[in-house]
């Protein structure tokens, strides 16, 4: 058993899990067995959030582990951290499912308001440990350096699963202008995040 | 959005590809792109990083509506373990090096490029094929693992050669295990949840219990959300299990118990 807290995107933390990751390709099921350990919880609290249905997002998260366990040797760290891959494997099939399930019948959307649930009214999880309130924290920051509108447009695409012409139906902008946001958000998201990162390291 | 992608016009949606926000067309012609170009490659590669931030710091209470997350998490894992189990060993490394895998896939990119010019009607099927076998066969994986997975779980929890042994707790805690014992290759594969914390310098040890001895089946510490898992190989003849408990150490005070046939 791991007793380690999931880990953040930090390169000290990526070591281990990238020798976890190694383990699982050579058909090491214990190694599964801890990775599970220390990314199942982050990675279940956003897939409920994509998926809002508990049965639903059982599902997604077993599905996003297999895939992990089938698919471990092509990870290829050049690329990005441990928890990059098994968080985008993980919000892939998300999106999967939710678009299938829209598809079936038009659901309504639920709003999101991340920002709110990153910094109140939230009881934190017993469980969770400093150094996980910390790295919150850091991305509740990042995303209110944002203006609003790009917050929104981000937080409706990678929270609510929403495309582009989605969100240009759902806020009444012009595609054009959802796009322009979409790319200054990430451009922000993506120096902000990498200065936090930078000075911590 | 049916034509070529030009540099300009991919690094501008990297951003929108790597939230998945782009129409299926468009989301492939962007990854084809940055595929092969210098800077899009590493620019949306960086993108997903920081995203995948976002993903890692969801709300767990405003996320996960459902008292019984912990509970879930269990199921998922004994589900994921036996799926995991059935197909060992996973998918080989098609190649030995990445870089042999990236010219590969430049090439193929290539190629679609070249059709792509010849052909872009000719392309464009050939895209959205190469798209629906991928899903298709992704698909097709998961339901074969869903299907290994379901027989694995029956084999071990029904199988003429596999017994359960379910334990409960003999205090206040509501402590629960399960011991799967396959008797094919004499595994063990002990579960448990809810586990009491243990007092400093003691520790749990798993007992098999036969009728004229007790055979331990290893030390182990709960993790901090309380589960534990043991994996041990001991050959019983089958009618010796009389019971599987866990002891408290050095005290030797039974915390869990039980007897085969219970669930």
């Amino acid at each position: 058993m791991n007793p380690q807290s999931p880990a953040s995107a930090y390169a000290s933390d990526n070591d281990e899990d990238r020798e976890l990751v190694r383990r699982m390709s050579a058909g090491d099921t214990k190694a599964l067995t801890q990775f599970y350990e220390r990314w199942s919880r982050p990675v279940y609290a956003l897939v409920a959030h994509l998926v809002r249905d508990p049965d639903d997002a059982d599902d997604v998260v077993e599905d996003a582990f297999y895939q992990a366990w089938r698919q471990a040797s092509r990870y290829e760290p050049t690329r990005g951290a441990v928890s990059t891959w098994i968080v985008t494997i993980a919000r892939s099939r998300a999106l999967d499912r939710l678009r299938s399930r829209r598809r079936l019948r038009e659901e309504p959307l639920t709003p999101v308001t991340l920002l709110d649930e990153l910094t109140d009214g939230v009881s934190p999880d017993p469980a969770a440990d400093a150094e996980e309130a910390e790295r919150r924290e850091r991305v509740a920051e990042a995303l209110r350096a944002l203006p609003a509108e790009q917050r929104e447009v981000l937080e409706l695409a990678y929270y609510g699963g929403l495309s582009q012409t989605e969100i240009a139906d759902r806020t009444g902008q012009p595609l054009g202008t959802v796009k322009t946001r979409t790319r200054l958000a990430g451009q922000k998201l993506r120096e902000r995040l990498a200065a936090l990162r930078g000075g911590v390291a | 959005m049916k034509r070529e992608m030009s540099h300009d016009e991919a690094s501008e949606s990297l951003a929108a590809a790597a939230l998945d926000a782009l129409s299926a067309d468009e989301q492939a012609a962007v990854l084809a792109h940055a595929a092969s170009c210098p800077q899009c490659g590493p620019e949306l590669d960086a993108l997903r990083q920081a995203l995948a931030a976002l993903g890692n710091a969801t709300p767990a209470s405003a996320a996960t509506p459902s008292p019984d997350v912990e509970q879930r998490l269990q199921r998922i894992r004994v589900r994921l373990l036996a799926r995991a189990k059935a197909d060992r060993p996973p998918v080989a490394p098609e190649r030995r090096s990445g870089t042999l895998g990236w010219l590969a896939l430049a090439a193929g990119i290539l190629l679609a490029v070249l059709l792509f010019n010849q052909s872009r009607t000719t392309a464009q099927a050939l895209a959205r094929a190469s798209q629906r076998v991928a899903a298709e066969s992704l698909a097709l994986d998961t339901a074969r693992g869903r299907v290994a997975s379901r027989d694995r779980e029956i084999q071990l929890l029904t199988g003429p050669t596999t017994s359960v042994v379910g334990l409960s707790t003999t205090g206040a805690a509501d402590a629960t295990a399960l011991m799967f014992w396959d008797h094919n290759d004499n595994s063990w594969a002990f579960y448990a949840h809810h586990l009491p914390p243990l007092p400093a310098g003691k520790t749990y040890e798993l007992w098999l219990l036969t009728p004229t001895s007790k055979v331990s089946a290893g030390k182990f510490t709960p993790a901090l959300d309380s589960t534990a898992e043991v994996h041990a190989t001991y050959a019983l003849p089958k009618d010796a299990l009389k019971g599987v408990a866990v002891s408290e150490e050095p005290a030797g005070r039974i915390v869990i118990i039980g007897t085969p046939g219970q669930k």
